[in-house]
């Protein structure tokens, strides 16, 4: 027999994260944090369950080159080029500036395809074509979000600039500090290489 | 009171606050005419999305043939949804109307309190009072005092003694009413006043609602940066987070909410003030008064509960985010964050004119399971990174042009005719060409041909006579001409 929490057990590999407004599974979770735990705990993931961040996701410890027993590896790696690194870092700083601005009127993070050229536009070289930087930005955009950093909350044909995302609070847990540590020391090694 | 340079700011069209500039400004008229009649003309409405503002900015300006600011050419062409586009983002650059984006995503706008307080203003010089009504104010003045003086004694003798005054008093009146059996009712001017004045009040509180909403944020702002400022132990940062939601609660605005809030969800009070409400409103009826502004004291239960709420929730709101800031992990992490995201921001700016290549990998994240499985729901949108393949359509046989004479279908083995070629040298320290193919033939034609003149070329030790040729016979009714070509050992 199934038991009652088995859908969150398979929502919960199936998905990047779960919110708190991921009805009814989050209630679920909060109900059976513990059975929940230990079905994972069975095959070594952990449920890492962030209440004041409002998400709870899969994290499996990083296995050592001598561990021979450890189990198989579930989540996927995913590689991140350097554009794609570096959205995500001007990203996960802009959640932390989110968090601590007393002005927003939500804790949720909204912004728009313009916001976020504003804020790259800095780092990437001008090109004369505009249509192509956009649609570079674009493809950015999409593979952060297929990554489940971003989610679209309104699309506008119209007016492209004005399609708004979601800046989810798992790019921070994502990209934690060491995480930054690590892109920093990456890049300063291209720097001297170049 | 404000100072002189205060008044001097006047002369700056870009200084000063912002009730001032808005007076100041070259189109006062379409700003106060527009948000007068949107936000509070008809109806109240404390919060407008940002959709429906823009059209119906639209439709002011389209009605009102507004081209834009004098001087201004480029907004002479711009369509009427661009140029109110362009306003509303004006209007919120110089503090007129807030913008925020609401839980569900959706922006929204709201009257700043400086420009509320202008609108409130305007709308008393263009309204003639009926009738300027000084006696309820001056009992209001009076039995506010008294309430002053009453509830903050500290002498209890005192009080006692103003508590037996008071029913001394009423003794008084119960007495009288039950010997002349008659009551004095208010005048009809008097309940005209009392009810523009209940008006009046029921307005200002509605605006305030703005300002604490303003000041609360201030105050987060205010302890916030004090924390981020100072040093700090991890185990001083609980208190500290508890202290800062108390700071917050415990001051005077914080407080006077606090304790009107609860009086708002009351269910008694709530009952009475709508009861009595509706006792007003059939009193006026039975007068026969029609009063000016009679659907804002309707709505006022609605209206304060709205505006209450919403306060409230930015009151919760920057409650949970100064919880947040102060009760992670370590303010140590943010500032280890801070400088990192400088370092990468410097590197970045280096790297701008030779930005490392796509292909190089530079994060490896942990992503999702690798976990294939048919979503519950399946999706019925076309994903658009995906690319469905198109069948490919095979050229049918009979259509296709038969192109196998362009195919070398026989493969010619150089090495087989080197040893043939080496076979005669053994011989003789010289062949030519024709003694090679009268000896072993020649079995595929042109090409074998071509393939004796590419091993003749690819030596120096064999001659090919261009001057001379000589002509093979293909086969076939076939014959063709050929450099002379001689091997040589």
């Amino acid at each position: 027999m199934a038991k009652p929490y088995a859908s969150v057990i398979i929502r919960l590999l199936q998905s990047h994260a779960l919110y708190t407004d991921d009805h009814p599974y989050w209630d679920l979770l909060q109900k059976h944090e513990r059975a929940v735990r230990a079905h994972f705990e069975d095959i070594g993931v952990e449920v890492e369950l962030n209440a004041n961040q409002g998400y709870a996701r899969l994290v499996q410890p990083e296995r050592g080159p001598d561990d021979e027993d450890a189990p198989l590896k579930l989540l996927r790696r995913i590689p991140l080029n350097y554009e794609q690194s570096l959205l995500c870092v001007v990203l996960r700083e802009w959640l932390e500036e989110h968090e601590s601005s007393p002005t927003a009127g939500s804790l949720r993070l909204f912004v728009t395809r313009a916001d976020v050229r504003e804020r790259v536009e800095l780092f990437f070289q001008q090109q004369p074509n505009q249509k192509a930087q956009l649609s570079r930005l674009d493809e950015l955009i999409g593979k952060l979000e297929s990554h489940g950093f971003l989610k679209t909350t309104r699309r506008d044909d119209l007016q492209p600039d004005q399609t708004q995302y979601e800046v989810k609070p798992l790019l921070k847990a994502k990209i934690s500090l060491s995480k930054l540590e690590e892109f920093r020391l990456r890049l300063q090694a291209y720097v001297e290489s170049v | 009171m404000p100072t002189y340079p205060d008044y001097q700011a006047f002369f700056h069209p870009e200084r000063g606050a912002a009730s001032l500039r808005v007076l100041r400004a070259r189109n006062a008229a379409l700003i106060l005419c527009f948000l007068q009649q949107s936000f509070k003309a008809e109806t109240y409405n404390p919060v407008i999305s940002h959709a429906v503002l823009l059209a119906q900015l639209t439709d002011f300006l389209q009605d009102w043939n507004i081209t834009g600011e004098e001087g201004d050419v480029a907004a002479l062409s711009a369509a009427p949804e661009e140029k109110a586009a362009k306003f509303l983002r004006d209007w919120v650059q110089q503090g007129y109307l807030t913008l925020y984006t609401d839980d569900q995503g959706e922006d929204q706008h709201c009257l700043t309190p400086a420009l509320e307080s202008v609108l409130d203003w305007v709308t008393s010089q263009l309204t003639k009072r009926s009738f300027v009504g000084t006696e309820s104010r001056f009992l209001d003045i009076l039995q506010k005092l008294r309430e002053l003086v009453r509830e903050s004694q500290n002498d209890w003798e005192a009080r006692v003694a103003e508590l037996e005054t008071q029913r001394a008093d009423l003794d008084r009146q119960i007495r009288e009413l039950k010997l002349t059996r008659t009551v004095q009712p208010f005048e009809d001017y008097q309940v005209k006043e009392r009810f523009e004045a209940v008006n009046a009040l029921a307005r200002s509180l509605l605006k305030d609602f703005r300002e604490v909403e303003g000041n609360f944020r201030h105050i987060t702002q205010q302890i916030y940066q004090e924390q981020t400022t100072r040093p700090h132990t991890k185990g001083s940062l609980l208190t500290l987070a508890l202290d800062a939601l108390d700071e917050l609660r415990q001051t005077d605005q914080g407080r006077s909410f606090d304790a009107f809030y609860q009086h708002l969800n009351d269910p008694r009070q709530k009952a009475e003030l709508d009861e009595l409400i509706r006792q007003v409103f059939d009193l006026l009826q039975a007068r026969d008064i029609a009063p000016g502004d009679a659907q804002l004291l309707r709505k006022i239960k609605s209206h304060l509960l709205g505006e209450g709420q919403k306060v409230n929730t930015a009151f919760q709101l920057l409650a949970r985010k100064l919880e947040k800031i102060v009760a992670e992990k370590n303010l140590q992490d943010r500032r280890q964050s801070l400088a990192l995201m400088r370092d990468i921001r410097g590197l970045a700016f280096e790297v701008m004119d030779r930005p490392p290549p796509p292909t190089e990998v530079f994060l490896e994240l942990d992503g999702r399971a690798e976990y294939c499985a048919t979503a519950a729901e399946v999706s019925l949108k076309p994903r658009q990174e995906t690319i469905t393949a198109r069948e490919l359509r095979l050229a049918a046989p009979e259509d296709a042009p038969d192109l196998t004479a362009l195919v070398n279908r026989r493969v010619i083995d150089k090495s087989v005719l080197i040893g043939q070629i080496q076979a005669l040298l053994l011989q003789q320290s010289q062949v030519s060409l024709q003694q090679v193919v009268q000896t072993f033939g020649l079995r595929y034609g042109l090409t074998e041909l071509l393939a004796y003149g590419s091993i003749a070329a690819a030596s120096a030790k064999h001659l090919i006579r261009d001057e001379q040729k000589v002509l093979f016979d293909l086969g076939e009714g076939r014959a063709c001409e050929f450099p002379e070509l001689i091997f040589c050992r």
